[in-house]
């Protein structure tokens, strides 16, 4: 603590000042009137007392100023923490802003020689094909699906950036149509039939309608997806109004996953499934959780492996005061 | 009759050759003009007050497509000009780009761009985003220049 040693000294002032006052009253007292020895007792104890009562309220006066000068000095650097604390955190997003806009760039310019690599592989193929022979059709081939996979990554990349810049037109959305919709969509787009869809009674939402709906898609892509060549497939959506949120739960009895590989689920490029006959970018879960995210609201999954998946995910509720 | 000209103006090769293979193999009836260059175009189509009457014989394309990215002067830049000139003001300009950024194609509208397309690979198809454009805006298309072509006729 800030003068503590020259408090320490200092608090012994006013004692050596009161003692040799009252010391000096006493010697005159005694000398001016003839007065008995127990009342100059009386006055030695007297004068001592007076003196550690002031030493007393001498020390508490110190230790005030002192409580007082800590305080300053604490609330000093708690702004000054809050300072570098706001400055840090402005440039850790300026630094964001930096790297998205690098990345957003980066992924507009590659399509450019991806498209050629694909323009001139089916140029080859098309007007050369027939010198190649069987192993030049071949390495073609690869290098054209190694192609087409790097363009699948990058619409990814893309997909998950329109939904980062994309304004949000918040209005109430009639969930339960919206899920139907988007699984009627999802289903004609991959020509899979062979499936039961069910929709439990759904709040309503508020959101932006074109970004949620891309939710549904990726959630129901996924189940049919994970679940394609078992029997008796079957899709589930329930929703439920929790407190401040809508909780909606997409489930299926596909494939599912091992729930050790839970954390991962929403990165972006994480597969868990590594079979190569399962197509996809590796965005679906990633895309869903900054949509989400963006509407202020929360995505979990829980799995169990040939058991199925569940994937739940949150909207807050209007309703909620 | 001789075909319509239009002006092909991009810095990448590649796209080019492409674009030329398709119209070749579709047998487009147009006259196509490439430039690499941003003042090659401007001079030939007289932009940019290089234009007065030096005996030089302009182009006079029915549509100018229009490469974005290129360097010194980009895609943007030639757009500005080929509006400021009373010579382009009214030819149908058609920006191309692999980019297909909201803030890219707004700018391009907001400088007077008639369309953008956007470059894309047609599976089987190479060129194919070009041929397309090409012909809606050959054949369908109609502009004063596309009639009056035919009025003294």
């Amino acid at each position: 603590m800030l003068g503590s040693s020259a408090a320490g000294s200092a608090k012994w002032v006013p004692v050596l000042v009161t003692a040799i006052s009252a010391a000096l009253i006493l010697a005159a007292w005694k000398w001016l009137t003839p007065s008995p020895d127990y009342l100059l007792a009386v006055g030695i104890v007297l004068a001592v007392t007076l003196g550690l009562l002031t030493q007393q309220l001498y020390v508490s006066y110190l230790r005030a100023r002192e409580l007082a000068a800590g305080n300053r000095t604490l609330e000093a650097s708690t702004s000054e923490l809050r300072r570098l604390n706001e400055m840090l955190e402005a440039r850790v997003a300026e630094r964001t802003a930096e790297l998205e806009t690098l990345t957003h760039s980066f992924s507009h310019d590659l399509k450019s020689p991806l498209g050629a690599i694909l323009n001139f592989s089916a140029i080859l193929d098309e007007d050369h094909g027939g010198q190649l022979g069987e192993e030049g059709v071949d390495i073609l081939a690869r290098i054209r699906r190694s192609a087409v996979r790097a363009t699948q990554l990058l619409d990814g990349l893309l997909r998950l950036d329109r939904a980062r810049l994309a304004n949000l037109d918040i209005r109430e959305i009639d969930m339960i149509e919206l899920a139907r919709s988007a699984f009627a969509h999802v289903q004609s787009a991959a020509e899979d039939r062979d499936v039961e869809f069910v929709v439990e009674p759904l709040p309503n939402a508020r959101g932006d309608h074109f970004l949620i709906a891309d939710v549904f898609v990726n959630l129901f892509d996924n189940a049919l997806k994970f679940s394609r060549g078992r029997e008796k497939r079957s899709v589930t959506v329930r929703g439920r109004r929790a407190g401040a949120e809508c909780v909606y739960e997409v489930a299926d009895n596909g494939a599912g996953f091992d729930m050790q590989y839970a954390p991962k689920l929403f990165g972006v490029f994480e597969k868990l499934h590594l079979s190569p006959d399962i197509p996809g970018s590796g965005v679906g879960l990633a895309l869903v959780k900054k949509i989400i995210s963006r509407h202020g609201g929360r995505v979990w999954g829980e799995g169990e492996v040939d058991h199925g998946a569940r994937f739940w995910f949150t909207l807050p509720n209007e309703r909620a005061a | 009759m001789s075909e319509p000209t239009i002006v092909l103006i991009d810095d990448d090769w590649d796209d080019i050759a492409v674009a030329l293979r398709a119209a070749r193999r579709e047998q487009l009836p147009v006259e196509i003009s490439v430039f690499q260059d941003a003042r090659d175009v401007l001079d030939a189509l007289g932009v940019d007050g290089n234009g007065g009457s030096n005996g030089k014989a302009y182009l006079h394309p029915r549509a100018i497509f229009l490469d974005l990215r290129m360097p010194r002067i980009d895609g943007w830049e030639i757009l500005r000009r080929l509006r400021a000139s009373p010579r382009t003001r009214d030819v149908p300009v058609i920006v191309q780009s692999w980019s297909t950024r909201a803030e890219d194609i707004e700018r391009c509208y907001a400088l007077g761009a008639n369309s953008f397309v956007a470059k894309r690979v047609a599976p089987g198809r190479p060129g194919l985003y070009f041929t397309d454009a090409v012909r809606y805006w050959i054949q369908l298309n109609q502009t004063p220049a596309s009639v009056s072509r035919y009025r003294g006729a």
